[in-house]
């Protein structure tokens, strides 16, 4: 009985081992299948309304002389370049001044109208119709120096300046009262060296 | 007949003991192996991960005037089991926007170096390199402006792919 028992002992214990491997044998495996990654980004960017002109070409200084006093107004053409860019569509182009300031002279009476300054449209050769001339006060006048739909860069060359109603007029009324060109009375301003500055504005006009 | 059953008794644990202490009989060739065999299959893997999913450029008046926003960074992070190139790609011609602004006004070049390259529909390569874990590969991007073209207003491109793959 002890034999047998002894014996079934042994066998049992060589079937148990070949389990244990039949079953190691048989563990799932894991696989990993082959991937390629991506990721995304986004991107935004906020354009500003922008518009900007220059004015090239320095000074504009008007040498006066008895002629000039004689007609009443004096020239100083092909002086100057506007150059400008914008992102925006509309926009207008004005021009103003600051008001006049004598530095040399006596102490006379003078008005600030007395010295009419205007300009053209600029570029030479223009025909006469393109020859507008704009009126340059201390504050916006109508029109505007140039107005446009249009993105993108500009320019008008060789802008023509001119003094107005610095002498005698044309039109003289009956009575021998000078008049300038708005029928005002005042006459030729008094002697003495006088200088402005003058400003190129752009803006918008669409709706904000 | 005591005296019989005794010797086979100690006969028969001899036989076990000289049995525990032989060498195990050969197995056939049907038999269990005793040293299983594990095997398994490793496929390549490899992935990226951006730090950022917004890049938003808000440009001054000067930058629209000097052609380009201020540069903004961006981190790539690739993991690769295996030889890997990793590249860049729009997913559009264009972007949405006041109008159609090509996707060729997204610069980008690698952190710091050189002149920016310009964004396509078709995949550019970054950078390639060997199996590396959690590289880090950082990216300059701007947005060329040309003030005759870009009307004010906002523009979206959606989306720019970064894709990492086997050499």
């Amino acid at each position: 009985m002890k034999q047998r028992r002894k014996s079934s002992t042994l066998g049992g214990l060589a079937l148990a081992a070949s389990v244990v491997c039949i079953a190691a044998a048989l563990l799932p495996v894991a696989a990993y299948a082959a991937s390629e990654g991506t990721d995304t980004t986004t991107a935004s960017v906020a354009v500003l309304r922008y518009c900007h002109v220059t004015y090239s070409g320095g000074d504009v200084t008007f040498e006066m002389d008895d002629d000039d006093f004689e007609c009443g107004h004096i020239d100083s053409p092909d002086h100057g370049d506007v150059n400008w860019i914008t992102n925006c569509q509309p926009w207008e182009i004005r021009i103003t001044r600051s008001e006049w300031q004598r530095e040399e002279g006596g102490c006379e009476e003078w008005n600030d109208r007395d010295i009419h300054l205007t300009v053209n449209h600029g570029n030479e050769g223009a025909l006469p119709g393109q020859q507008e001339w704009i009126n340059v006060d201390t504050i916006q006048t109508e029109p505007p120096w140039m107005v446009g739909n249009t993105t993108g860069s500009g320019t008008r060359t060789y802008l023509d300046w001119k003094v107005l109603d610095i002498g005698w007029e044309d039109g003289k009324d009956g009575h021998g009262h000078h008049h300038n060109h708005r029928g005002d009375h005042y006459g030729p301003p008094p002697e003495g060296h006088y200088s402005c500055t003058v400003t190129f504005t752009i803006e918008y006009t669409g709706p904000q | 007949m005591k005296h019989r059953i005794i010797a086979l008794g100690l006969a028969a644990a001899l036989g076990g003991c000289l049995a525990l202490l032989l060498p195990a009989p050969a197995l056939a060739d049907d038999d269990e192996r005793s040293e299983p065999e594990f095997s398994m299959d490793i496929d390549s893997i490899m992935f990226v991960h951006l730090d950022r999913h917004e890049l938003a450029f808000n440009p001054s008046a000067n930058d629209v005037l000097s052609g380009r926003t201020p540069p903004q960074q961006l981190k790539a992070t690739v993991s690769s089991n295996t030889d890997w190139v990793l590249s860049i790609a729009g997913s559009s011609p264009k972007w949405d926007g006041p109008w159609d602004k090509p996707v060729g006004d997204i610069l980008w070049r690698i952190a710091g170096e050189g002149s920016y390259a310009q964004l396509a529909s078709t995949a550019a390569e970054v950078q390639r390199g060997s199996p590396a874990k959690d590289l880090d590969i950082s990216l300059d991007f701007a947005i060329a402006l040309d003030m005759a073209h870009d009307l004010a207003g906002t523009y979206r491109y959606e989306s720019v792919v970064f894709q990492v793959s086997a050499q």
